[in-house]
């Protein structure tokens, strides 16, 4: 299963960890981690479920490009990686 | 005991009447606004994280720890795929409706809370108001809605003030409202809209508690006042004090009512460069300017819309600047008191007892 990784800001709002949700796209794996920490979801997606302008996801070494097409096959040795992005800071 | 609430760009702060800085929450996070619920010692925290966006935070009386509740949500796929952006203003509801809060919001949804915030209800009939597509922005890209007041007496009257969006009243609980502000003038659009109710900038709207037919607006054109509930309104000729942002009406004198003034409109600091406070008390036929206790050498402090607040007696206020100063008087705004030089950029100011 593919692994997510969150930037240690998050731990300044949520107690969320490292872990390695079900999921064969990153869209099935984004709403397992929202089933884990379902206050997670308000922190990455605005109202019309956009992923926000100032989160940072990238798959290995690449940024997404889209924040609303998630339907990105992902590989059981993925690493995905949720950061903020510091536009936002 | 009073604390005196400031909201900062980085946290809330919870001062004392003597300018002890008592309590730190959030530090490091940008806190809009707060919301000391008198009715039950709630403490209601409106945050605007940079990267997870809007959030709103409550600590029960008496308790330490900090609970996240659901923000007010735009519905999902409809046409403007509108998503909130701040909460600007909260406000408690009346004394005899515990657990009404009503949220205006950027962009401009009014929203409804029964249950103490833990759900909200977009008030859809201002939402879907053919005349909102006008409303433009007020100092951020989309217009907000910054000023809620409740009738004292009537729990079902409410007055929003909108930037720019002008001045509306619902006589139903939120249910609906009806454009209300005839008089305000807009000069900055052309001349056959600058009377347009619709347009218009009141960056904050202020109600004396005790008379609350009488309306106080300082709005981007200069400053109102209204005598029949915010239906019809009259210019205040204070100038070359007309633009600012805040405005604090006394709570139980009609003809009283405060304001910071700034230069207009590009340049934004004070008049002069020099921090007054403009005081009204005939009504605002005339006005006098307060500097005791303010800098004497030149002050680029700005007062946000949120940052002037007064007691329940109207003896004691504050204000807060943007460029961190916070400034307390206890005898009605005559002689000020610097508490500090050195905050973060202030957003909100509020007193709780």
């Amino acid at each position: 299963m593919p692994s997510v990784h969150f930037a240690p800001i998050f731990q300044r709002h949520l107690p969320v960890q490292s872990l390695e949700p079900q999921g064969r796209d990153l869209s099935e794996c984004l709403y397992a981690l929202f089933q884990t920490y379902p206050s997670l979801k308000h922190y990455l997606l605005d109202d019309q479920n956009r992923i926000r302008q100032h989160v940072a996801v990238f798959i290995n070494n690449q940024a997404l490009k889209s924040r609303t097409n998630w339907n990105i096959p992902l590989n059981d040795n993925d690493q995905i990686y949720i950061m903020q992005a510091l536009s936002g800071g | 005991m009073t604390t005196i609430w400031v909201s900062t760009r980085k946290g809330l702060l919870g001062f004392d009447d003597e300018g002890t800085l008592k309590e730190t929450h959030f530090l490091g996070d940008p806190v809009v606004n707060c919301l000391p619920d008198p009715r039950d010692g709630r403490l209601y925290a409106s945050l605007n994280l940079g990267h997870f966006g809007p959030k709103l935070r409550v600590r029960e009386a008496g308790q330490a720890e900090w609970k996240e509740l659901t923000t007010p949500q735009f519905p999902e796929n409809e046409q403007d795929k509108a998503s909130l952006v701040q909460i600007w203003t909260l406000v408690a509801g009346h004394p005899d409706r515990p657990g009404h809060l009503y949220a205006g919001c950027i962009p401009a949804g009014f929203f409804e809370s029964t249950d103490g915030g833990n759900t909200w209800n977009l008030c859809t009939s201002l939402w879907e108001d053919a005349r909102r597509k006008e409303w433009f922005g007020g100092g951020y890209d989309q217009a907000g809605i910054h000023s809620i007041l409740v009738h004292p007496s009537n729990p079902n009257h409410l007055t929003i003030g909108i930037s720019c969006g002008g001045v509306w009243i619902s006589q139903d609980g939120g249910k609906t409202f009806e454009a209300a502000g005839k008089g305000l003038l807009a000069t900055f659009m052309p001349p056959e809209r600058q009377e347009d109710p619709n347009i218009q900038d009141p960056h904050c709207v202020s109600i004396c508690h005790d008379y609350p037919e009488v309306v106080w607006v300082q709005h981007h054109c200069g400053v109102f006042r209204s005598t029949d509930g915010g239906r019809n309104f009259k210019t205040c000729a204070f100038e070359p004090y007309q633009f600012g942002f805040a405005v604090q009406a006394h709570p139980k004198d009609p003809n009283q009512a405060w304001f910071i003034p700034a230069t207009k409109d590009e340049c934004r600091v004070p008049v002069n460069r020099h921090l007054v406070v403009l005081h009204t008390g005939d009504g605002g036929k005339t006005y006098q300017l307060t500097d005791r206790g303010l800098p004497n050498s030149p002050s680029f402090d700005l007062v946000y819309r949120h940052g002037l607040a007064a007691d329940s007696n109207g003896k004691r206020l504050v204000f807060g600047s943007t460029t961190g100063g916070l400034w307390f008087s206890s005898d009605g705004g005559h002689q000020w008191q610097n508490f500090s030089s050195h905050l973060p950029p202030i957003y909100a100011v509020t007193f709780a007892n």
